[in-house]
């Protein structure tokens, strides 16, 4: 946006830096939840009818972690049951939802400044659509056993295309990328600095 | 010499194929509605790759007592008697895993659970495993064997693909009931363990529950993934008991079986003896009808089923309980024993 810069409100006066570390902060919590969802969805995070505190590890050789259960779902090193909550342990799963984290943070974090300047540039809206709908495929590539979360879920019909759902996590981190790369070229600045 | 050498290939090659067969027990007349590889072009992927559900190739085992501390007396499990040895395999593991590659009395088997179709079933596999393809045909679990990479639909147990296709595995006789049923039948039953050498969350079943009744398997609820055959009949998931021979497939209404303790079923050669057994509560089914046949009443039942000097000397034909939808998928032309016209 050209000139868009010069007509900003000054970032650097106390109340925006105080609204610059805000919006740092629901980015970072939007990251954790959207990593947590995404483990709940694979079905690495699930909540026990009964509570049990046990830590059960299995094999932590290489080509184990790398094994893969389902499209980019790899295979647990360890089982940790606290109270009601399960964890499957999955470095790479933990990975993969660590980049995910980034990239929802990254795009909130976008958002929320572009948003806090929208009276002097309007954010389009075409950008934050390219934003929520990277957040949904990725919660939709979970699956378990033989189907894929969504085909649980009981949608008729939707099962014969369960061989395109190994693109789902993909498109999760193309328009997640994408539309962080939108944003920047707005004017919106790196993650966890203010409009300079 | 170049063809020659070729042919001493092919020879050999032939040879190794022989081979498997003789390791494998097979034989040649599966119950087949369509052309095998009919089955495999309905086929598609489950979502997972081939071994992305990791069959358990080393099964450890607890007592009775510690299983008791893991089964509640209604979790579903499946069990296996032979050679004087009980199994039972919990169908909370065996619902991550489908099929355990086990050895029992010197013999291979394969246990094998299918969750979308309800169908377990065992199987003789000699030196050869066999594992979890990734696809499906009618819901069904396709298994593969690891020597020949041919492709096995649990419920037809015949190869739609693959050097084997249109033979058929010998089954052996697993049974669908609750851990307090088959720990009253076995007390000494060994139990598979939860050391799989994979990590799970064991304690959950991705699709729903058996006890209680909740999510996929409930009766009512719709099935995930296409069929070939629809019929109303039941609702989807309603079990049947079913037995197939070479001719026909036979559907028994478990309700009706229950109510009647004994049925004769008249088939195009021959007849055939059903009989309920209220300890498991499933059936069991001897071909031909002897003469004089039994009552209910008269009948005992010891750990390899129904015992009675009437049951002597028949041949057992092997049957389980499968999902109604799942049953007719497969045998459209089912004759089904309900009782009603």
């Amino acid at each position: 946006m050209p000139g868009m810069r010069s007509t900003l409100i000054p970032w650097c006066s106390p109340v925006f830096r105080e609204r610059h570390q805000r919006a740092t902060l629901i980015a970072c919590a939007a990251g954790g939840f959207y990593a947590l969802l995404y483990l709940y969805a694979i079905d690495d995070l699930s909540l026990a009818d009964l509570r049990e505190w046990r830590l059960r590890i299995g094999s932590v050789e290489p080509e184990h972690m790398l094994r893969m259960r389902a499209p980019f779902l790899f295979e647990g090193v360890a089982l940790l049951s606290a109270g009601r909550i399960v964890w499957l342990i999955s470095p790479l799963n933990l990975a993969i939802s660590t980049l995910l984290a980034a990239l929802v943070a990254t795009n909130v974090h976008g958002m929320l400044s572009l948003h806090a300047a929208r009276n002097q540039c309007p954010v389009p809206a075409g950008s934050r659509a390219t934003a929520l709908g990277g957040l949904l495929p990725a919660l939709l590539a979970g699956g378990a056993c033989c189907a894929p979360t969504l085909v649980l879920i009981g949608i008729p019909g939707l099962a014969a295309y369960a061989a395109l759902f190994p693109w789902l996590l993909p498109a999760s981190v193309l328009l997640l990328l994408l539309s962080r790369l939108w944003q920047r070229r707005l004017g919106a600045p790196a993650f966890g600095r203010a409009f300079p | 010499m170049h063809l020659i050498s070729r042919f001493a290939l092919a020879v050999a090659l032939a040879g190794s194929a022989t081979t498997y067969a003789e390791t494998m027990p097979l034989h040649d007349k599966p119950l087949l509605t369509h052309a095998p590889e009919r089955y495999w072009e309905e086929s598609l992927s489950g979502g997972p790759p081939k071994d992305g559900i990791p069959s358990i190739d080393a099964p450890d085992w607890w007592t009775a007592e510690r299983a008791d501390t893991f089964l509640s007396p209604h979790d579903r499990v499946i069990g296996v008697f032979r050679n004087g040895e009980a199994r039972a395999y919990p169908q909370r593991i065996l619902v991550w895993h489908e099929i355990v590659n086990d050895t029992i009395g010197g013999n291979g088997v394969s246990i094998t659970y299918c969750p979308l179709t309800g169908t377990a079933l065992g199987f003789l596999r000699g030196d050869n495993t066999l594992g979890v393809s990734g696809r499906l045909v009618n819901s069904n679990l396709i298994m593969y064997d690891r020597d020949t990479d041919s492709y096995w639909p649990q419920v037809l147990a015949a190869a739609v693909r693959g050097p084997h296709t249109g033979q058929a595995l010998e089954e052996i006789r697993v049974v669908w009931t609750t851990w307090e049923r088959w720990r009253e039948r076995h007390p000494r039953t060994r139990v598979l363990s939860d050391e799989t050498g994979f990590i799970r969350n064991y304690r959950r079943d991705p699709y729903g529950s058996y006890n209680p009744l909740e999510g996929y398997y409930v009766p009512d609820s719709g099935r995930f993934f296409p069929v070939m055959h629809e019929n109303g009949r039941y609702p989807p998931k309603q079990e049947i008991f079913g037995f197939r021979t070479a001719r026909e497939a036979v559907a028994v209404d478990r309700d009706h079986l229950r109510d009647q303790g004994l049925l004769i079923h008249q088939g195009p050669e021959q007849d055939y003896l059903i009989i309920h057994d209220p300890g498991l509560d499933t059936a069991w089914v001897f071909s031909p009808v002897p003469e004089q046949t039994p009552s209910h009443d008269e009948l005992r039942f010891g750990p390899q089923g129904p015992e009675h000097p009437e049951l002597e000397g028949l041949e057992p034909v092997n049957g389980f309980e499968a999902m109604w939808f799942a049953w007719y998928a497969f045998y459209p032309d089912t004759v089904v024993l309900s009782g009603v016209p």
